[in-house]
């Protein structure tokens, strides 16, 4: 995908989004009963904010194809590249389940075991870096580092937090 | 002037043995954080801020500072020797730093920059020491007209300057940190906006949450995507630089060391933005401009010099206008209000006491940062041999539980996640994230003062543009846009006619 179609992709993201502020800032309470001015209303800020974004938003779209800025070499590379796309989808979506599911749902050691250890054997053993050969990799050496690692830094963590600062994590 | 006995009896504070070993094991931890690519100085912060909680404020602050004056500096050490910037800081100094590596001269580059910190950090403490008071008496004169204007200005500015090739995505990413600042309970009339009868939303986005998410996650992220493992350079030769080679980079040194504090000073633009100017402006001065890129000392040490002087510039605003100066400080900010420090214009009057404690704490942490990079030079270097599938699950371990330990709520770790996936989205496209961030700080005092302001105006625009403040601030502004529309519309005509 292009510089230009991603720029002009998050120009209409940004313009619906300051579209949406202001409709959200219209639709505040005025407050005229009470003697308020249009300018005192809790609105208009956000709306005229909205219409800043918005504004920003339609330049971004319509602007010249010379001026897309630099290259995102960060797309190309994930659309190119089948292990950076992997990569990326995998650091996703296990930050994500951790942070977002696991985290508040399963005892905080249970869940903070399983993110690390999952984490290290995922980029360690199966979505290595391209650059590294994979007949050096020693798989029962990274089993015991993951395990090791998580069950550390689970306790480690859990003590620090609960123990020492008196936060009660889930 | 500067209070001498206050100042004193900050140092006589900072010195006492509990404060010393704070400085010492705050800044190491930070030199370290800021050697480990894809954790930043305002991640650190972020972080550590969440592990103070139960300390004194003062020693808290002092910690941060450490970690603050530590982590820009331990950027450097990555530059040098991996040609990858520790901290978006160091980015300059792979300029010249990595070359030198190369012509295997890597402990020498490493005690050119520590030195170019030390005395970067120097210069930026020996400014605030003198601009401070100047500029808090100045700022109690400022209404609700000056700080609308000064809100505005941050925002606009820092779009500009941290992202000089598409101001416009800088703009962008400042009015989306607006725009969410407004989320939640409005103070004029208590209305509760854009909260979707969704009660943690309704006392807003906090700031610790969002930055661990858009510096910590975000960075996590697009670390661990790379596929590359990076190289590191030999570590040979003699550390210490001559003093005849410092005293002929002296004026460098000087010229550098203004030029980051003067950066740091402008809201939200940074120690990034400190290196470069300082190294091009060291370039145009220099009778060696050819050298510069290929392993030049004197771009080297202006790029560090400037980094590390933004560091107080930076704090300047933090302490006498309640705006940050980029976006660690913005952290700084958070924590000092969570201590129960209130920065602003009458710091000087209510809590000068502290305003010297910051310097002296500063000075210590960079002396401290100067031992630590010439004694511990090869044992730190093995830091950069963790493997980061070893490092970053840690670190998202420590993102999560410290959104979550602000306030034993999962909403915070959500906003975290949010701000992460979101930043780390938009930074592939080249969307800034300090913009986003100083909005997020700026945006209650640009509601509050816009709205103010016109009841006080009986709704008059006239003194937001009459009063003498005002009015530079509004002009600066207005510049500022002018001259990007202006290139703008050349650029449209010129590829037409191309």
């Amino acid at each position: 995908m292009s510089n230009l179609i991603l720029d002009r992709l998050s120009g209409l993201f940004f313009t619906l989004l300051g579209g949406l502020v202001l409709l959200g800032a219209l639709q505040m309470p005025r407050y005229t009963e009470r003697g308020a001015a249009l300018y005192e209303t809790p609105g208009f800020t956000p709306g005229l904010l909205g219409v800043a974004l918005a504004m920003c938003g339609v330049i971004l779209i319509f602007r010249p194809a010379g001026t897309a800025g630099k290259d995102f070499s960060f797309w190309n590379e994930v659309m190119g590249a089948a292990i950076t796309r992997k990569r990326a989808l995998a650091a996703l979506g296990l930050t994500l389940g951790y942070g977002a599911i696991l985290f508040g749902t399963v005892p905080y050691l249970i869940a903070t075991f399983a993110f690390v250890f999952a984490f290290i054997c995922t980029f360690e053993l199966i979505l290595i870096p391209a650059d590294k050969p994979r007949e050096t990799i020693n798989r029962p050496r990274i089993l015991m580092i993951a395990t090791a690692l998580a069950l550390l830094v689970s306790f480690a963590t859990r003590y620090v937090f609960q123990t020492l600062f008196l936060i009660q994590l889930p | 002037m500067p209070d001498l006995n206050l100042i004193l009896t900050a140092f006589a504070n900072a010195l006492s043995p509990d404060q010393l070993i704070v400085t010492l094991w705050a800044t190491l931890l930070g030199v370290v954080i800021g050697m480990m690519p894809g954790l930043t100085a305002t991640m650190g912060l972020a972080l550590l801020t969440t592990l103070t909680f139960q300390m004194e404020s003062t020693t808290a602050i002092t910690a941060l500072l450490g970690m603050y004056v530590g982590s820009i500096y331990g950027g450097s050490r990555t530059a040098i020797i991996l040609n990858m910037p520790g901290t978006p800081a160091s980015a300059a100094t792979t300029l010249d730093g990595y070359p030198l590596a190369r012509q295997s001269r890597a402990r020498e580059a490493l005690g050119l920059a520590t030195v170019g910190s030390l005395f970067g950090t120097l210069a930026g403490v020996l400014l605030l020491v003198f601009t401070a008071p100047i500029l808090a008496s100045y700022a109690l004169k400022f209404g609700s007209f000056e700080f609308f204007w000064l809100a505005l200005f941050g925002v606009v500015i820092s779009g500009r300057l941290t992202s000089m090739d598409d101001p416009l995505k800088g703009w962008i990413a400042g009015f989306l940190g607006l725009i969410l600042a407004m989320v939640g309970q409005e103070q004029v009339f208590a209305f509760a906006r854009y909260t979707f009868d969704y009660k943690p939303l309704s006392g807003g986005i906090s700031l610790i949450p969002a930055m661990v998410g858009a510096f910590g996650l975000a960075e996590i992220l697009s670390n661990i995507t790379g596929s590359k493992t990076p190289m590191i350079a030999e570590n040979k030769g003699r550390i210490l630089p001559r003093a005849g080679e410092l005293l002929r980079y002296s004026p460098t040194i000087g010229r550098s060391g203004v030029a980051g504090t003067l950066m740091g000073l402008m809201p939200g633009v940074g120690e990034d933005i400190g290196a470069w100017v300082s190294y091009a402006v060291a370039k145009r001065f220099s009778k060696e401009k050819d050298q510069f890129g290929k392993g030049s000392k004197e771009g080297l040490i202006a790029a560090e010099t400037g980094n590390s002087a933004a560091v107080p510039g930076a704090i300047i605003p933090v302490l006498t206008l309640g705006i940050p100066g980029s976006a660690p400080s913005a952290v700084l900010l958070a924590a000092m209000v969570i201590h129960g420090i209130q920065p602003g214009p009458l710091i000087m009057i209510q809590s000068a006491g502290m305003v010297y404690g910051v310097v002296a704490a500063i000075v210590l942490a960079a002396l401290a940062m100067t031992v630590i990079g010439i004694l511990l030079t090869s044992p730190l270097l093995m830091v950069l041999r963790i493997p980061r599938e070893r490092l970053l699950p840690i670190i998202f371990v420590l993102c999560v539980v410290g959104a979550f330990a602000i306030a034993s709520r999962p909403f915070d770790v959500w906003v975290m996640l949010g701000f992460g996936t979101v930043g780390f989205i938009l930074r592939q496209m080249n969307y800034p994230m300090a913009p986003l961030v100083l909005g997020l700080v700026l945006g209650e005092i640009l509601d509050k003062s816009l709205r103010r302001g016109l009841i006080l105006s009986e709704g008059s625009l006239e003194p937001f543009l009459t009063r003498p403040v005002s009015a530079v601030l509004a002009l600066a502004t207005f510049v500022s846009i002018l001259a990007i529309v202006v290139s703008g519309v050349k650029a449209v005509r010129h590829s037409r006619q191309t």
